[in-house]
């Protein structure tokens, strides 16, 4: 919907040549373009300026690296300024001041406030879970004696997580049930308390009120503030009331799936100075993630969130399995049994397109590219394919190359599909297996030939098969795909698939582009991205 | 007729009051728009003046492009009119802001006015809005009833056919909630209701909708959580045709834009909806919180571009926040906003009215 920070500067520096010091005037040209960006990410308007002072100072004099155009080398400093504003760089594994303040002598009591419908409830039960899987036995506490059904919400959520949860109903006054279940939660040895509140606005006094009757009755170790990654320049009065009548320890910023850029985040950062904790991705109780600055920093950006889509895809496969795929790849020895695996891994990943939302903005090309992808006929190709491999026989399977005319004829039979159709797919697998084994060699991958073979997706190979792969490179590929994480690695100018692995098709075995039998729905031509037509039934 | 209009008057009166009721929070001196008030109080327009009013705009989530228009359109009416006055300035940036929302209305307004006009000769009807008016307006008045009960012409064999209307959006901003205000306001015009508890995800929501039914008085048709949200809608609208309820209210789960399952999923339950009768959803509501930021747009484009959106229910209005984006989604996708949602209580809604709505904005405290 927007334009990325990154194509804006770029198109402001198009005709700034020359290398050495930005110039004050460069700076200022950008800062417009910085803090247009800010504001559409919904970054509040006081942050926002006093940020832009900031970079401005920062970017003044700096040197410009030889490898970077000026527009990079604003970016970078906005990427870094950013980030420290966020709560400095995360540390590899362990988040540094993010974890939540466990108490010595349980329980431990954590609180959880903010206005309506930012995800209070929900929140709590994801916590509960998160924190019995560090061994602690939580206690889930109904607050909200005021919404309908909300005691229900959470006794339903508490059934879900087998966890136990305290209430009284709706006609006892919140602090009393909070305290009750503190004593309840010392004689059951339950070792953290989790107390949901009614969601309230920041200016309803007598609910304001009985927070701070509930914080003096339960001493919580921590205050976490929900706030909707979607909400707007508001956020900064609502975190900043809240912070003043009760005092918050933490933030925990929900709905990050969506496609909000999560200004407010950083608003609300930048305003009460606590950190900011977890972030809900979804709406599965599992869906709770630590929070990174970096990676936040980059989506407010638009330059999308390229460790969050790895840690994803190594979360789906398993480390071992992937090394041996590696190997298997190297040796050019990769069969359609493990393009099925890896397929079935895809689809265990979510929806395409939100995958595609976490990848940077890549221009046009990948806009394109991600319009092409949100359809159902992107989805359904993927289930043909699965369709046709499913009808192959075990042989056929890992040794594609006796797959003969007849045994063409069978598997569309039996696919429901055509000859052509299996024919194309054969083909894709040839042209992925000899890239992959180039890849291999090379020796994992990098965020160029990754976007090169995203970039093949378009050209009728099912969506995503040539990428994933690869990531799963279990504990190098860590380190191999921090490169990415460097801002400017986005930024290298020119068409996305640059990679050494052909810019086109990806490799020359599939290279008659354009003559490529098309399938109805998918887009037509290789390396082209166009949005199929969206039927409308 | 007079009569009629004499209660149009009326009800406009109390829209107006409700808008402003809403507005308070917001005007006073800490409110954005009360901010916006006192810029207007300096006796010359400077160019810091129109700075200062540009940071005031954005902070009410209006957006930048739009804030850009607003203010180049009225520095240039500003030029154009040979004034520096402030309160000249005032009154034509109102303007500005007004006829942005009355664009995309004045088109949704076209049809409503239409239907008023066949209304007012119904004379039956209005005896029973005579009763009503009786008992009127103390602290916490309900909204004024609907000039229309929207009717569906009956079926070929003569059944019976519900008003159906689907309400959708994002997680937590207001949807069953204000599913329970509309049905209100709608019994209050005399029409019967049914709801349908088609969230059968979130923990606790078919419950929610109970409990508002079992106030507000009006069946609710569910099933067990988990079940699928279509046929809870199906069974809504056919328990609508057959006990002859004017209009059927869906609720559905809350879902973000860019979850394609569940785009999809809402997109099978339009789709069943009409199956259970031709034509339906006659209308279908996208509920926006008010505290939404620049996201609102990617909500109603997503919406918009999968089941059509008639229009915009505003919540939360009573926070802090002025839903400044409902202007952005009004101006850039032409999606008028139908009512507004002003507190907690069944009768805390109101239709909405541009006019009232930017001039509540503007009064100072």
């Amino acid at each position: 919907m927007f334009e990325t920070l990154s194509e804006r500067l770029e198109g402001t520096f198009r005709s700034l040549t020359g290398r050495g010091k930005l110039t004050e005037d460069d700076i200022r040209k950008a800062m417009t373009e910085v803090r247009r960006a800010l504001l559409e990410a919904d970054v509040n308007t006081i942050v926002a300026e006093e940020f832009v002072k900031d970079v401005t100072e920062a970017a003044l004099g700096s040197q410009i690296l030889t490898s970077l155009t000026p527009g990079q080398q604003v970016i970078k400093i906005v990427n870094d300024q950013l980030t420290e504003l966020l709560g400095g760089e995360n540390e590899e594994g362990e988040g540094n001041g993010n974890a939540l303040n466990i108490s010595k002598t349980p329980p431990t009591v954590i609180m959880l406030v903010g206005l309506q419908g930012t995800g209070k409830t929900t929140t709590v039960g994801k916590l509960a879970l998160a924190l019995r899987q560090q061994k602690h036995r939580p206690l889930l506490v109904a607050a909200d004696i005021y919404r309908p059904a909300a005691v229900e919400q959470l006794q339903t959520l508490g059934r879900q997580l087998d966890i136990p949860v305290y209430s009284e109903g709706t006609s006892v006054a919140p602090p009393l049930i909070a305290q009750h279940a503190i004593a309840q939660a010392r004689k059951n040895n339950n070792s953290v308390v989790l107390v949901d509140t009614a969601g309230r606005l920041q200016i309803d006094e007598p609910l304001m009120e009985e927070l701070q009757r509930i914080k003096s009755e339960v001493n919580p170790h921590e205050i976490l503030l929900v706030v909707d990654a979607m909400s707007g320049q508001e956020s900064v009065n609502v975190a900043m009331e809240f912070n003043r009548r009760i005092g918050i320890t933490g933030l925990i910023i929900t709905k990050m799936d969506g496609d909000a850029r999560g200004g407010s985040a950083l608003s609300v950062r930048a305003v009460t100075g606590v950190p900011i904790k977890y972030m809900g991705v979804g709406e599965k109780l599992d869906a709770l993630e630590p929070f990174y600055p970096d990676r936040i920093a980059q989506r407010i950006l638009g330059m999308g969130d390229i460790l969050s889509l790895i840690e994803r895809a190594q979360a789906t496969y398993d480390e071992e399995e992937a090394q041996k795929l590696q190997e298997k790849m190297r040796k050019g020895k990769f069969d359609l049994e493990d393009f099925l695996a890896q397929m079935r891994n895809l689809k265990k990943m979510g929806p395409l397109s939100g995958l595609l939302g976490m990848l940077p903005g890549m221009g046009k090309q990948m806009k394109e590219m991600r319009n092409a992808l949100n359809t159902p006929e992107a989805e359904s190709s993927l289930r043909r394919t699965e369709a046709i491999v499913l009808s192959m026989t075990k042989k056929e399977r890992q040794e594609p190359d006796i797959i003969n005319a007849s045994r063409r004829r069978r598997i569309a039979t039996g696919s429901g599909t055509t000859v052509a159709d299996v024919n194309e797919l054969l083909q894709q697998f040839r042209g992925m297996r000899q890239m992959m084994q180039m890849m291999g060699k090379g020796g994992g991958m990098n965020m160029a030939n990754l976007g090169s073979m995203l970039g093949n997706m378009g050209g009728g190979m099912p969506p995503g098969m040539g990428g994933m792969p690869g990531m799963g490179g279990g504990g190098g590929a860590r380190k191999q795909m921090q490169a990415p994480r460097d801002p400017l690695a986005d930024f290298k100018k020119g068409p996305r698939p640059a990679g050494p692995s052909g810019s086109n098709g990806g490799s020359p075995a599939s290279k008659p582009a354009g003559g490529l039998p098309v399938r109805t729905g998918s887009a037509p031509g290789a390396g082209q991205m166009r949005p199929p037509k969206k039927k409308k039934k | 007729m007079f009569k009629f209009f004499r209660r149009k008057k009326e009800a406009e009166q109390v829209i107006e009051e409700k808008t402003e009721q809403a507005l308070e929070k917001s005007r006073s001196e800490g409110g954005v728009f009360g901010q916006i008030g006192k810029l207007f109080e300096v006796d010359d327009i400077t160019d810091e003046f129109w700075e200062n009013l540009e940071r005031l705009l954005l902070q009410a989530d209006i957006g930048v492009n739009l804030t850009d228009k607003l203010i180049e359109n009225s520095q240039r009416r500003t030029l154009d009119e040979r004034t520096r006055r402030s309160r000249d300035v005032e009154a034509i940036f109102r303007s500005e802001m007004i006829k942005t929302l009355q664009e995309v209305q004045g088109k949704a307004q076209a049809s409503v006015d239409a239907l008023h006009q066949k209304e007012a000769r119904d004379r039956e009807w209005e005896r029973k809005q005579q009763d009503k008016q009786a008992q009127k307006r103390p602290k916490g008045t309900p909204p004024p009833p609907p000039a229309v009960i929207p009717k569906v012409s009956a079926g070929s064999e003569g059944e019976k056919r519900p008003y159906v209307i689907m309400v959708v959006g994002v997680n937590g901003n207001g949807k069953t909630t204000s599913i329970a205000k509309l049905t209100a306001y709608y019994q209050s015009g005399g029409a019967s209701v049914v709801l349908g508890a088609a969230d059968t995800f979130r923990a606790g929501a078919i419950d929610q909708l109970k409990l508002w039914g079992e106030r507000v008085n009006s069946p609710v048709i569910a099933r067990e959580f988990g079940s699928d949200p279509a046929s809870v809608a199906f069974d809504t609208v056919k328990y609508a045709q057959e006990h002859g309820a004017d209009i059927a209210i869906i609720d559905t789960a809350g879902r973000l834009q860019t979850n394609f399952n569940l785009i999809a999923e809402m997109q099978k339950i339009e789709r069943t909806i009409e199956k259970a009768q031709v034509g339906a959803p006659n209308e279908i509501l996208l509920v926006l919180d008010a505290v939404t930021g620049q996201n609102g747009l990617s909500q109603a484009k997503h919406f918009t571009n999968a089941v059509g959106i008639d229009g915009i229910v505003l919540t939360k209005l009573d926070g802090t926040a002025k839903g400044g984006i409902a202007f952005a989604i009004a101006h850039e996708l032409k999606i008028p906003i139908k009512y507004i949602g002003t507190g907690e209580k069944v009768v805390d809604f109101a239709e909405f009215e541009p006019e009232a709505y930017v001039n509540a904005l503007f009064q100072r405290a």
